[in-house]
């Protein structure tokens, strides 16, 4: 009697768990469509910068995105920064406009590694790409409630590898930690992540620079989805407008 | 009063030897206490220590080092014949990454990760000057990588040299970090990435190190040395273990307490103060000698009162002995503006303080608790080859008093003219041998890369206003066109003007605040900005570097810059300007101050114990001219050899006073006992040559030993510094056995 329950419950926890059992690509794959699911998004996004000695600045700025690849970020404090903008193309062409110059300029590729306005996030990172297709991931570990996945660059970059950590109820990507090439964690992200309607958003990003103590903490509010946000948005006739 | 003072000396003598074992479990007590204290002793080899911490330049230039992420730059120079070819550029590449890994390093820069700002046609561009993650790997690549370095004054000379076979790889090293450990990781890594060409280490830190080293390896190798001469020199005095042992026990006894006292009171050993222990063989070991000498000489059959009537006979002389020579040292306490000097001055007074009192107190002790059969035959072999020598030479003197006295004066003529050419030299590179590796590479930085000596302005008021940028940048050109060792210079003045230009409106500080202020924003995340702005932004530096190390050079430049900032004041800037060459300079001055005054503090010391002692102003001023000559002499030969005045030969002077005046004292004292008995001048004089004589030709000669072994020191200040102390303990030995007794024949007979 006791044997048979055994059995049947080897059976029933192994017939469950090879239904669970997802490729480390897939899973990262549905971490992807959770975060870009809609056509564009509108939001205020409130940045503060958090220096080692805890001095802290503030700035904020209007962030627009169309699709996975056109993106515009204008500040609008403080008021010195007020206007200045990026705009993100398609096949990485980025843009910057500078108000007190009255043009634009473009900025090329390389910068990509930099460290984006004053925060502790890249260019690269603020991108917002898709993870699956710029990393090979495996499974590192997985308990009850989440995964941890080790995402191995593509292509060189800044990076050695990155750990991801993604819920598994609803694949909301909840951490991530970003080691260098000396296999040194140089970098954490942690994610908050809210739902309006039917959509996910990141509502709270934080990122730590571990060598620098320096954190950069984002903030989104007046969410907006699906506006119909035109192809002029993301123009550079538009920035200098 | 001589009765008088005799009876005290009995006294005390017997109080002494009444106290003998208390004495000696005393001094075998506090001997395993300092044993377990000295155990932990430190070094401390940055120059920049040698000036007080409350000095200017010393000050502003830790303050720096503390607000701007570290002002310590180790440079890794990776040599080749070329480099430029793909395989190279990685090496430098994963160095340069390696290096940053590393805890305490605050920030590397090279080739491969210098910061650019790219203007063009179509856009702008900042960011590296290669892409550490796309290397260059074609010639094509390498070619267009080369063009830019050498279109770029920035790069050009700085990161690489002109002539392509050198680059230069810069750490800054965070400050208040194990700068050791750094140190030997950053050569750990570099080695394991096995380059394919030379690779040097220069700057302030790897220096410090390997002085470290040096230090550490002077002291394991040359203290043995020096104990196996003085103990050689002692058998064939004494001809008996007991002569041996008595006095290196009492010197080793005295370095241990020096060493443990020092520790103790959190004082590290400094590259002079490392001397101390080899000094205190060298001049400590007589005490014990005189001492036992005494004993040996008292035929008394009582053991007891043999003791007794040596230690009160021999503890007068010892004391003046020890007192003159501690009063050389304590010269530098009062005359020397640089702390190495006067710790050094304070500990070798102590050092020597102590090896007296052991003398006068443990070593009779010693001797009375020990019961040996004394069987010292006292040589008699040695004092005629004293007299093959002294015999010939006093009947000379005697001879020919004008002649020897006017010898003398020509030497000190021409030692007065050798005095002019004197060098001086103070920086830490000089301390080593040509042939270092670290001097060779010290001399490709200063020749090829733009040097290694940090130099810094600071400028105070509102960072971002066009008039304070403006400013800077101004001031890093007349750094660039007027000053012939100033090729690096790097500020934000530097990253605006060239964002500026990557806006299309020129390498020149915007004359709008706006455009300023949003340009910051492009380069405020930058790496590079902690070094070069606070965060208030209420304050930025220039940082540059100086190549090169002469002490005319640098005080050139630090008076031009004097002049620089004085014509030019803003009234809401204020500048502020140090750096090594800043600090090299003060130490400069400063050696010479210290030169002068402790030499005249230790002459008017010396004037005023020898004239009491002999009671007469005028022999004290007598018994001093040889030395004075001395010297003289000395420095004449460090200007025709040019053995320049550094830290160490400063010392020279005082301590051949403190050591030398000795011979004199001995020469008039026993001409004036002589004269008392004999009231015959000249048999005064040459029984004085011939009983003194023996004694200083031996004492010249076992100092003069020891001192000589600092020859064989890494450290080329220290090696000087023994040349000249046995070089002065010769010529003062001789001066005191024939121009002393010429001068006292001359004198007397004018009347």
């Amino acid at each position: 009697m006791k044997t048979k329950i055994l059995i049947l419950t080897v059976l029933f926890f192994g017939v469950f768990s090879m239904t669970k059992a997802q490729t480390a690509s897939e899973i990262l794959d549905k971490a992807d469509n959770v975060i870009t699911t809609s056509d564009d998004i509108t939001q205020n996004v409130e940045i503060t910068l958090i220096d080692k000695n805890k001095n802290q600045q503030t700035r904020t700025a209007v962030l627009m995105q169309k699709g996975e690849d056109k993106r515009l970020f204008e500040f609008t404090s403080p008021s010195s920064y007020e206007g200045v903008s990026f705009l993100s193309l398609p096949d990485d062409v980025m843009y910057l406009y500078m108000p007190s110059y009255g043009k634009e300029r473009r900025i090329a590729s390389s910068v990509k590694n930099q460290k984006f306005a004053g925060t502790d996030m890249s260019y690269d990172d603020m991108a917002a790409k898709s993870y699956n297709d710029n990393y090979t991931p495996t499974i590192k570990s997985s308990d009850a409630t989440s995964w941890v996945l080790e995402l191995i660059p593509k292509t060189a970059g800044e990076y050695s590898k990155v750990l991801l950590t993604i819920r598994k109820i609803d694949y909301i990507p909840l951490k991530a930690e970003f080691f260098d090439k000396a296999n040194n964690k140089i970098k954490v992200s942690e994610f908050e992540f809210a739902k309006q309607g039917n959509f996910w958003y990141v509502k709270t990003l934080t990122v730590k620079d571990l060598k620098t103590n320096h954190t950069t903490i984002m903030k989104s509010s007046d969410v907006k989805f699906n506006q119909g946000l035109s192809d002029d948005i993301f123009t550079v006739r538009n920035l200098t407008m | 009063m001589r009765e008088k003072l005799s009876q005290g000396m009995l006294k005390l003598a017997e109080l002494i030897l009444k106290l003998k074992i208390p004495i000696v479990i005393f001094v075998v007590l506090l001997t395993v206490f300092f044993t377990y204290k000295a155990k932990d002793f430190g070094i401390d080899s940055d120059i920049s220590s040698s000036l007080p911490d409350s000095d200017y330049d010393t000050k502003l230039y830790k303050e720096i080092g503390d607000k701007y992420e570290g002002n310590s730059a180790a440079m890794i120079i990776f040599e080749t014949d070329n480099i430029f070819k793909p395989e190279v550029i990685k090496q430098i590449a994963q160095i340069t990454d390696s290096a940053s890994y590393i805890a305490g390093v605050s920030y590397v820069t090279s080739i491969t990760n210098i910061i650019d700002i790219k203007s063009s046609e179509w856009g702008t561009e900042i960011g590296k000057l290669v892409d550490s993650y796309d290397l260059p790997d074609t010639q094509l690549e390498i070619n267009s990588l080369r063009n830019r370095i050498f279109e770029k004054e920035m790069y050009r000379g700085v990161i690489v040299t002109e002539d392509s076979t050198a680059a230069v790889i810069v750490a800054t090293l965070m400050p208040d970090t194990d700068q050791d450990s750094i140190i030997e990781q950053m050569k750990l890594k570099v080695n394991a990435i096995k380059p394919d060409g030379k690779i040097y280490y220069s700057g302030i830190p790897f220096m410090m190190k390997d002085v470290q080293s040096i230090i550490l390896r002077d002291l394991v190798t040359l203290l043995p040395i020096t104990a196996i001469i003085i103990i050689l020199i002692l058998f064939l005095g004494f001809r008996s273990w007991r002569g041996v042992i008595l006095p290196v026990l009492t010197v080793m006894i005295s370095i241990i307490w020096t060493i443990g006292l020092m520790t103790w009171l959190g004082v590290k050993l400094t590259l002079i103060s490392d001397a101390i222990p080899i000094i205190l063989f060298a001049l400590g070991s007589a005490y014990s000698i005189h001492v036992l000498n005494r004993i040996n000489q008292t035929a008394d059959k009582d053991r007891v009162k043999a003791l007794v009537q040596s230690i009160a006979y021999i503890i007068i002389p010892i004391f003046l002995a020890f007192i003159t020579t501690a009063m050389g040292f304590v010269s530098f306490i009062f005359g020397s503006y640089l702390t190495m000097i006067k710790e050094f001055g304070i500990f070798t007074a102590v050092g020597i303080t102590i090896a007296f009192l052991l003398s006068v107190t443990f070593t009779p002790s010693l001797i009375a608790l020990v019961k040996s059969n004394k069987n010292d035959n006292t040589k008699t072999e040695k004092n005629q080859i004293a007299s093959k020598f002294l015999k010939p030479l006093s009947e000379k003197v005697m001879l020919h008093p004008k002649r020897i006295v006017m010898a003398w004066i020509i030497l000190a003529v021409v030692g007065a003219v050798g005095t002019i050419f004197i060098e001086r030299k103070v920086d830490i590179v000089s301390y080593f041998k040509k042939t270092s590796d670290t001097r060779i590479a010290q001399n490709l930085a200063d020749a090829k890369l733009g040097g290694s000596s940090p130099i810094y302005f600071l400028f105070r008021g509102d960072v971002q206003s066009p008039e304070f940028l403006q400013f800077m940048k101004q001031t890093q050109d007349y750094l660039k066109q007027n000053c012939e060792y100033v090729e690096y210079t790097m500020s934000v003045a530097d990253l605006v003007a060239q964002m500026n230009e990557a806006m299309g409106e020129g390498n020149k500080i915007p004359e709008e605040r706006d455009k300023i202020e949003q340009l910051w924003m492009l380069i405020e995340s930058e790496d590079i900005m902690p070094q070069l702005v606070n965060y208030d932004l209420t304050e930025a530096i220039i940082q540059g570097r100086f190549a090169s190390l002469d002490s005319r050079d640098t005080r050139e430049f630090v008076e031009d810059i004097k002049v620089y900032l004085a014509e030019n004041q803003h009234d809401n800037i204020k500048v502020e300007f140090t750096g090594m060459p800043s600090i090299y300079n003060k130490i400069d001055t400063s050696l010479i101050n210290s030169q002068f005054s402790s030499l005249v503090l230790a002459v008017f010391f010396m004037l005023l114990i020898v004239s009491l002692t002999l009671w007469s102003f005028k022999d004290g001023l007598l018994s001093l001219i040889p030395l004075l000559l001395t010297i003289l002499i000395s420095f004449g030969f460090m200007g025709f050899t040019g053995i320049p005045l550094d830290i160490a030969t400063v010392l020279v002077a005082s301590v051949t006073l403190g050591v030398g005046i000795d011979y004199a004292i001995h020469i008039v004292s026993h001409y004036r006992n002589y004269l008392d008995e004999t009231k015959d001048i000249k048999t005064a004089v040459s029984q004085s040559i011939l009983v003194s004589g023996n004694a200083i030709f031996i004492n010249v000669l076992a100092v003069a030993f020891g001192f000589l072994v600092f020859l064989l020191s890494n450290l080329v200040p220290l090696g000087h510094f023994g040349l000249l102390m046995a070089l002065s303990m010769i010529v003062s030995g001789l001066a005191a056995v024939t121009l002393l007794p010429a001068l006292i024949i001359l004198l007397n007979k004018k009347k």
